[in-house]
């Protein structure tokens, strides 16, 4: 084990380095680069959801030692909704596009998203399937497809749009996907993507369908985590 | 690589200065990283410009400081894979000659591939994956926490990296008594 440390270290270690070209980069940009910040706040069209929570709200009133207090409530509000300029705003944006660089793998498909982007209740995303070379057999195709849900419960179907493969990917079936998901709901602030791949077989061999872990998606900032997968529709087995 | 914390911590503050130190210590493990993914001098320097802005922009958000170097690997790799994806360099000369049935076009190139050349041909996923674990010398478990992936997959992907690895470099020492790589 080593002996494998050892030669792996040296061989990376003999690249020459650009000591001047990166001293350079890190003194200019340390001091010169400004950190952007920019996050729009986009207010909720529904407005009757909002005015549905502002209806039921009300006031306790009880008694202490101290003397009689009040206690403002909201039932069934969500605490985050009424950060902000009042009830029924989200930080969600507009509109957005966040890169994502997040593979999810399972057996020998994996499936890497490369980019989420936001325009009012659409949301597109685009992903590659990449199957593993050492599997890879010219008698299956493969086709990765993604489900949706968000933090309020919603399910969503995301139809992809099209595939495409260039030539200098390493197997015929690695392809890149664009899918959209329709009428997102105002208020969800997160959405999880939740994969599957389908290997179909050229013989009479009968298709395979893997699941993957979930990658849920924060609409506010663009940031991901893998979660455990909610579960695929019942439908996709019968299919 | 570990730093001071209390460095780290002032970084995150927003100290300039820490933050300066800390990127000139992992200045030559991110590059040689990043030239390890594209071969090319000036694709790795970009590479880390972005990496350096991208942390510089982010840092903020670290919420532990212990994590930054692995932090700023996975930037590193991540940045270097999305170059590669984007098509910025296509060396396939290169690629070509490297590969197996191609060798003619060069006699040498067999016995002239050392550890470096066989590292930089291998898939990225093998690639990263021994180069975590051999050159960062990162744990299992601190690997799979960079690539957001299974302990299960990262064992994989170092046992097939070395496999291949080995496969790439058999003939070339396997005929030197002292040089075996195992």
């Amino acid at each position: 084990m080593n002996l494998e440390r050892d030669s792996i270290k040296s061989a990376i270690n003999s690249t020459p380095l650009p000591e001047d070209r990166l001293n350079q980069i890190i003194n200019q940009s340390v001091f010169n680069h400004n950190v952007r910040k920019t996050k729009r706040t986009r207010y909720i069209k529904h407005t009757s959801a909002a005015l549905l929570f502002i209806g039921l709200s009300g006031t306790l009133m009880f008694t202490t030692p101290t003397g009689q207090q009040l206690l403002s409530y909201l039932p069934f509000v969500n605490v985050e909704y009424l950060n902000g300029a009042g009830a029924g705003v989200t930080e969600v944006p507009e509109e957005a596009v966040y890169p994502l660089d997040e593979t999810l793998t399972e057996q020998y498909v994996d499936i890497h998203f490369t980019e989420v982007s936001l325009s009012g209740d659409q949301v597109d995303i685009a992903y590659q399937q990449l199957v593993d070379p050492d599997v890879y057999s010219e008698t299956f195709s493969v086709e990765a497809e993604l489900f949706a849900i968000d933090d309020r419960g919603n399910r969503y179907d995301v139809p992809y749009n099209g595939g495409n493969s260039y030539y200098y990917d390493i197997t015929r079936e690695d392809l890149r996907w664009t899918a959209t998901l329709s009428d997102l709901n105002p208020l969800a602030e997160k959405i999880t993507f939740i994969p599957m791949a389908t290997i179909s077989y050229i013989t009479d061999k009968p298709f395979e369908v893997f699941e993957y872990e979930g990658l849920e998606v924060d609409l506010r900032d663009g940031s991901v985590k893998i979660v455990e997968s909610p579960g695929l529709p019942g439908k996709v087995y019968e299919r | 690589m570990e730093h001071d914390l209390d460095r780290v911590k002032c970084a995150i503050d927003g100290d300039r200065y820490a933050l300066q130190e800390l990127l000139h210590a992992e200045k030559s493990k991110l590059y040689r990283m990043a030239f390890a993914y594209v071969r090319n001098e000036d694709e790795a320097v970009e590479i880390f410009q972005q990496t350096v802005l991208k942390c510089i922009e982010s840092i903020h958000q670290l919420k532990k400081p212990e994590y930054f170097s692995t932090w700023l690997t996975r930037i590193c790799i991540n940045e270097s894979l999305s170059v590669k994806r984007k098509g910025k360099r296509l060396n396939l000369l290169t690629e070509l000659l490297k590969q197996p049935g191609h060798q003619d076009f060069s006699g040498t190139l067999a016995h002239g591939m050392d550890v470096k050349d066989a590292l930089e041909a291998l898939p990225d996923k093998y690639k990263t994956a021994l180069m975590l674990r051999f050159y960062q010398d990162l744990s299992i478990q601190d690997i799979a926490n960079v690539l957001d992936c299974p302990i299960g997959t990262v064992k994989t992907n170092i046992h097939r990296g070395l496999t291949s690895l080995k496969s790439k470099l058999k003939g070339v020492y396997e005929d030197e008594p002292g040089k075996r790589f195992n």
